[in-house]
């Protein structure tokens, strides 16, 4: 069986929050860079748009302020994605907008491509980008969190509030739907 | 394309991605790709669709921590991990102790005054000379302490041994008892002021009511003389 090896991570974060906890303010400096951009990219992926930045300090403050509450039972990441997915999912029922995957402009330089290179290039991620909009709102964040942030099942149930076969499912349900979407 | 079987491989294919995996893990995982078209041709879609998810905008670490709540146990004065490592300070422990005998010496003035005009004894064969402030032992319990000032401090009620001056004293070795002189708070070790500033905690969980047995005690006092 093949399996993730999260523990030194989980075991540096448990250490991080004890030293806060005692009054080492550097400690949240390194909590807060270690997650911070996974945070930024989840909600990225989920169709925020505008104001990441306060959602991912939103997310923190809310978790500091509640570490006493932290258990340890999951890892630090999974909680600050549960979080912040609440606060997501609080956005858009008081903005009571849809839910929309507007690509946001890539900030890499560009390349030494040739024009028909980069049309290609740049349709093929298109129709990526389409395949994975085209999804169902919970096959979209199943297969976001464990594409993009490599979370176990058992992890991504956790911030979605689900169980970890229902988690399995989905994944396996939207790969095969983003394959299908890309053949046709 | 056939679907492969090994279903174990497929769903260790993001873990690998996203270097989850254990060297040996990573390995085995990378022979089976190389050999299985379908899990080559799934794990090449999976880099795809990672590459194009969306990026996610620069994220300012220090604005965010500066935005945290401080944490309940935070020492703000003390930041240097040595410093919390040693534990407080000798001044901070001083200033602990002086708040706490200060409480304790209002205490001390309704027994206090009884156990001084009683007192004839030489301040060298005492362990406590103070008027002022409170004799405390090692284990405070209501009918232990003796708030006195002249008097030392017994850790239980059966050892409290009258001297032939009807002072009370201290049965216990004077390792387990705290004594101060007047102002004698800047004298003591950080040691006995961390063991002070317990006792003295200990007895402010005390029942405001005067102790059975320190009443006890002054009605047998007053008998010996």
């Amino acid at each position: 069986m093949i399996s993730g090896n999260r523990g030194e991570s989980d075991d540096t974060d448990r250490m991080l929050v004890g030293r806060w906890k005692a009054g080492d303010s550097r400690a949240a400096t390194e909590l807060v860079t270690r997650h911070a951009a996974a945070l930024a990219r989840f909600a990225a992926s989920s169709g925020e748009r505008s104001e990441i930045d306060e959602l991912v300090q939103d997310t923190f403050v809310r978790a500091f302020s509640s570490l006493d509450s932290f258990r340890g039972d999951a890892s630090l990441r999974t909680w600050l994605f549960t979080i912040a997915r609440r606060l997501m999912l609080d956005r858009r029922r008081a903005e009571r907008r849809q839910w929309s995957m507007v690509p946001i402009e890539s900030a890499e330089p560009s390349t030494s491509y040739n024009a028909l290179d980069s049309l290609l290039a740049a349709e093929a991620e298109t129709q990526v980008r389409r395949a994975v909009e085209a999804l169902s709102p919970m096959q979209r964040e199943v297969f976001t969190l464990r594409v993009e942030q490599g979370m176990s099942y058992k992890d991504i149930a956790e911030v979605l509030g689900s169980t970890e076969g229902a988690a399995r499912v989905h994944y396996h349900n939207a790969i095969r739907a983003v394959k299908e979407f890309l053949d046709d | 394309m056939t679907e492969c079987l090994n279903e174990a491989a497929r769903e260790a294919l993001p873990d690998l991605l996203n270097g989850r995996l254990g060297e040996a893990d990573r390995a085995t995982l990378i022979e089976h790709v190389e050999a299985c078209a379908f899990c080559s041709a799934e794990l090449a879609l999976l880099k795809e669709v990672r590459r194009t998810m969306p990026l996610a905008p620069q994220v300012d670490v220090a604005r965010i921590v500066a935005a945290l709540p401080a944490p309940a146990a935070s020492f703000s004065a003390q930041p240097d991990r040595a410093r919390r490592d040693r534990g407080e300070s000798s001044m901070r422990l001083r200033g602990r102790a002086i708040a706490a005998s200060a409480m304790a010496a209002v205490i001390t003035l309704v027994a206090g005054s009884v156990f001084f005009a009683r007192s004839g004894t030489d301040p060298r064969d005492e362990p406590v000379r103070t008027a002022s402030v409170p004799v405390v032992s090692e284990t405070a319990s209501p009918s232990a302490a003796e708030i006195g000032t002249d008097s030392a401090v017994q850790a239980t009620p059966n050892r409290v041994a009258a001297s032939p001056s009807g002072v009370v004293s201290a049965a216990r070795k004077p390792a387990s008892v705290i004594t101060l002189a007047t102002g004698g708070v800047h004298d003591l070790s950080d040691e006995h002021l961390e063991t002070l500033i317990a006792e003295l905690e200990a007895m402010e969980s005390l029942p405001s009511a005067e102790p059975e047995a320190l009443l006890m005690d002054i009605d047998s006092l007053g008998d010996r003389e």
